[in-house]
């Protein structure tokens, strides 16, 4: 066991190797769906933990692939205790816009046009615990204009 | 890997059969020349110099000249004792003979337990799994067997939820619960989670007669069968059916049966993943040696059988409460084969307290003495030799209980009966026991090290010999003698106490053999006579105070710090606060079902009872679990888990018990055997044992004498 996680974690691709199974296949069944990390904002794509293999079969090489660059193994080699922002991080811009009550308007106004823009903080917000970390996985749902206005007046900053 | 690369060495081609010929004069002039004293211990010597340059070399070759050595000299006293020690003419009477026959006897069972042992462990054979198909297509079907009768359901959960995980087609995968308690709650699990709840009106042949009415009702081609709490690696069916699908004539392909919590005798003793437990010699070495011999054999657990086999034979054996073994046993009888693959792929919890341990070992020496009767390997027709001497060995090694308390009382009828146990003089005595004992400890840690220590089976055997001396006994009389009792898992053990009642039998032989050893002490300072042999009788008895005072210990029940156990193992995880988007990549110290100890973050800093979320290996999950601080600080963060949905604990059994890998190091931690330093943990565990039986002896004693004063101190010591 090493100090370090695993850039690639594959527990069996470790027995085989320990155990000198050069010769052993192995497929996968189960769902197997890594979490998401992403590095960007909200339009970023989500990059997957690492490749999922579905019901993917390859013999057991000694060496594991390298992992993606962009993937979390890269995010878990950083330095310890840097936060990593992922996807159901809430978009910074309200605490900008914040500043003008006249951009404020029109900076709603456009996160209703671009509706994907705004659903994913309004939404996932309320759901701290158990929503599955990929914004890809919400459906888009159209708002109304007094929903949203009702999720922002409750996010934001308030002003004494 | 291929099936024919499994084929066993070249011992059993015909170089063997004309070896052992050509030696066999020379061991017969070895055994049976009688020798002075002298030439005796130069013998000795001799013979233990050759055993002490040989145990250093790896080659197995070098490893069986040190057993035909050690046999050599163990025949050689054998011979000796039993040609010219028997107190047998006018100066002996009766009681020295009844006491030597019964020493006698003791030894000739150890001799052929030593010989038989050497046999079944001489060439493991290391066997590897054997790679599937490319196409899923032609796997065939696997019904997973989970039976169950009084577990409660948060023991069972983890296998179920941990088959659900299996890899292998969905298609072709089943699995059933097998609940002869017919409870409710465990339908609805099962009909939450998607699989099979089966029950049955009565409980009829308890295990056996629960599975065999499941084979009725079922028809997977493969059935893999897992106690109740043993959870498997996603990866099990994967690494064993290729073997069955390799050749059709394995009928059974078995795999260890590894425990993440300690047993009594390593919880006690505290020498979890330090010394190797009871069971390790057997699932480490004696399986796999017996799969050399196309013996290694079923153990109820964590393996996969045939159903052709299997109904075959009429399903699984229901006439002895081990009915594994003696289904495996039928199995071979009617040609069948089998494969032990050596590697943990599956775990489970060890029994929790020393009674439940007892009672569950009582099982299997009931179970083996009736097998021995109903379908004795020597005598049952279809099996080979090696199988017969394999599946003996497993069944007379449960009879160890009577020559156990022979020896550890021999002496005794010496010191204080004056017996006549052995009628040779002290020092002729030790000449020829000395290399018989340092010989077969050599040759033992040799072979054994990796799995069982020296001096431990002593313990563990003496722990056990009194309460199984009379099941095995009476299952010999009469096999239908005794029941089959379900041994408890899960439990805890809430308190220190002393099982008296487990200990009660070896009071009164440790106090005997204080005794002795009084008696001894005086008869040597003030007898002229015989001095030596009184002094080897000493030796012999201080050696069984040191290996009862270790059951002692045992006995001594230390309590369990933590209700769930904590498997220590690092794994990648995601920290982050409840609510919040930061997200810290962590590694697990340590995880349980109760919680988790996670490496802390650089700065990171959290009040207890702040509320948490983690998710374990990021790379196969994203479920996240929630947790609430319970400790921070000194580079850990140690968190609780909340409740948690079918979901998160589908997550944390997958990353805690799932992982292919989960068990392959365990063995590696531990120390590799020294008999010098093995026999000074026993003796120290045997001082301990001999004082903590002491001081509960002093307060037993104390309360008798005056109860309101023991009362006190016994509230101000918390001693339960």
């Amino acid at each position: 066991m090493s100090g370090q996680p695993d850039p690639v974690y594959d527990d069996v691709g470790s027995l085989v190797n320990q155990l000198g199974l050069s010769g052993m296949r192995y497929r996968e069944f189960g769902p197997r769906k890594p979490a998401v990390v992403s590095s960007a904002g909200p339009a970023a794509p989500a990059a997957p933990a690492s490749p999922p293999t579905g019901a993917s079969a390859a013999p057991m090489s000694p060496t594991p692939p390298a992992p993606p660059a962009n993937g979390p193994g890269a995010a878990a080699s950083t330095a310890r205790g840097t936060p990593v922002p992922t996807a159901v991080e809430p978009p910074r811009l309200r605490s900008v816009s914040a500043a003008s009550p006249l951009s404020f308007t029109f900076e709603r106004l456009r996160r209703q046009a671009i509706g994907s823009a705004v659903r994913a903080p309004a939404l996932r917000l309320d759901l701290p615990g158990r929503a599955p970390a990929c914004t890809a996985d919400v459906s888009p749902q159209p708002k109304s204009l007094r929903e949203v206005f009702a999720a922002l007046e409750a996010h934001a900053p308030r002003r004494s | 890997m291929t099936a024919s690369q499994h084929r066993r060495p070249r011992l059993l081609d015909l170089s063997w059969p004309i070896l052992i010929g050509l030696s066999a004069v020379p061991a017969y002039v070895v055994v049976t020349t009688p020798l002075t004293l002298e030439w005796q211990a130069l013998c000795g010597l001799l013979m233990i110099a050759a055993a002490l340059i040989a145990r250093r070399f790896e080659r197995r070759s070098v490893l069986i000249g040190l057993m035909v050595l050690s046999l050599l000299a163990s025949s050689r006293y054998l011979y000796w004792r039993i040609t010219q020690t028997l107190p047998i003419g006018p100066q002996f009477d009766a009681w020295d003979l009844f006491l030597a026959t019964g020493l006698l006897i003791a030894e000739i069972y150890a001799y052929l337990i030593l010989l038989f042992g050497f046999i079944q462990t001489a060439w493991p054979l290391g066997r590897k799994p054997v790679p599937l198909p490319d196409d899923p297509a032609l796997w065939p079907t696997v019904d997973v067997f989970i039976p169950t009768y009084n577990e409660p359901l948060k023991v069972v959960r983890p296998t179920i939820l941990a088959a659900l995980a299996l890899d292998w087609p969905r298609d072709k995968l089943r699995i059933y619960v097998l609940d002869d308690g017919r409870r409710e709650e465990f339908r609805a699990f099962c009909e939450r989670v998607g699989v099979t709840h089966v029950t049955r009106p009565d409980n009829k042949h308890a295990k056996a007669g629960n599975i065999n009415a499941a084979l009725k009702k079922t028809s997977g081609e493969l059935i893999a069968i897992f106690d109740c709490d043993h959870v498997p690696t996603r990866s099990f069916l994967q690494f064993t059916v290729g073997t069955m699908l390799a050749d059709p004539k394995v009928s059974l392909v078995q795999t260890p049966h590894h425990f993440f919590s300690p047993d009594p005798f390593e919880r006690n003793l505290n020498t979890f993943r330090k010394v190797p437990n009871e069971g390790e010699l057997f699932y480490g070495l004696i399986q796999d040696g017996n799969d050399f011999w196309d013996a290694s054999f079923f153990c109820g657990s964590c393996a996969v059988l045939r159903r052709t086999a299997l109904e075959e034979i009429g399903g699984i054996a229901t006439e002895t409460v081990t009915e594994d073994a003696h289904t495996s046993l039928r199995m071979h009888a009617r040609g069948w084969k089998s494969a032990y693959i050596a590697i943990p792929q599956a775990a489970g919890l060890a029994t929790e307290s020393l009674s439940a341990h007892v009672g569950q070992r009582i099982r299997w020496a009931r179970g083996m003495a009736q097998i021995f009767r109903i379908d004795n390997p020597f005598l049952m027709k279809g099996l080979k030799w090696g199988q017969r001497i394999c599946y003996a060995n497993a069944m007379m090694h449960f009879f160890y209980g009577l020559p156990r308390l022979i020896f550890l009382t021999s002496p005794l009828g010496y010191l204080l009966l004056g017996a006549d146990i052995i009628a040779a003089q002290g020092w002729m005595v030790l000449a020829h026991a000395a290399p018989h004992v340092v010989l077969g400890t050599l040759t033992n840690s040799r072979v054994q090290g990796r799995f069982r220590h020296s001096f431990w089976s002593e313990a563990y055997e003496t722990v056990l010999a009194m309460f199984i001396l009379w099941p095995t006994l009476l299952a010999f009389i009469n096999p239908k003698l005794g029941k089959f009792n379900v041994t408890a898992k899960g439990g805890i053990v809430d308190r220190d106490y002393f099982d008296k009642d487990i200990a009660k039998p070896y009071y009164f032989l440790f106090l005997l053999n204080v005794l002795g050893l009084i008696v001894g002490a005086v008869r040597f300072f003030t007898e002229t006579e015989h001095a030596d042999t009184v002094l080897l009788n000493v030796g012999w008895t201080i050696y069984n105070l040191l290996i009862i005072g270790c059951a002692l210990a045992v006995a001594s029940e230390q309590r369990q710090v933590r209700r769930a156990v904590r498997v220590r193992v690092r794994l990648p995880a995601l920290l982050r606060r409840r609510g919040s988007t930061a997200v810290y990549p962590v590694d697990t110290l340590d995880v349980s079902d109760a919680g988790v100890a996670l490496s802390l973050p650089e700065g990171f800093a959290a009040e207890p009872g702040a509320p948490m979320q983690v998710v374990l290996i990021p790379q196969r999950s994203d479920v996240w679990l929630d947790g609430r601080v319970r400790r921070v600080g000194h580079g850990l963060l140690a968190l609780e888990w909340d409740e948690m949905n079918l979901e998160q604990q589908m997550s944390m059994v997958n990353a805690l018990y799932g992982r292919a890998d989960a068990w392959l190091k365990w063995r590696d931690a531990r120390a590799v055997d020294r008999p010098l330093l093995a026999l000074r943990d026993v003796a120290r565990f045997g001082v301990l044992g001999g004082y903590k039986f002491l001081r509960w002896l002093v307060q037993e004693l104390r309360r008798v004498v005056s109860p309101r004063r023991a009362a006190a101190a016994g509230a101000a010591g918390g001693h339960g």
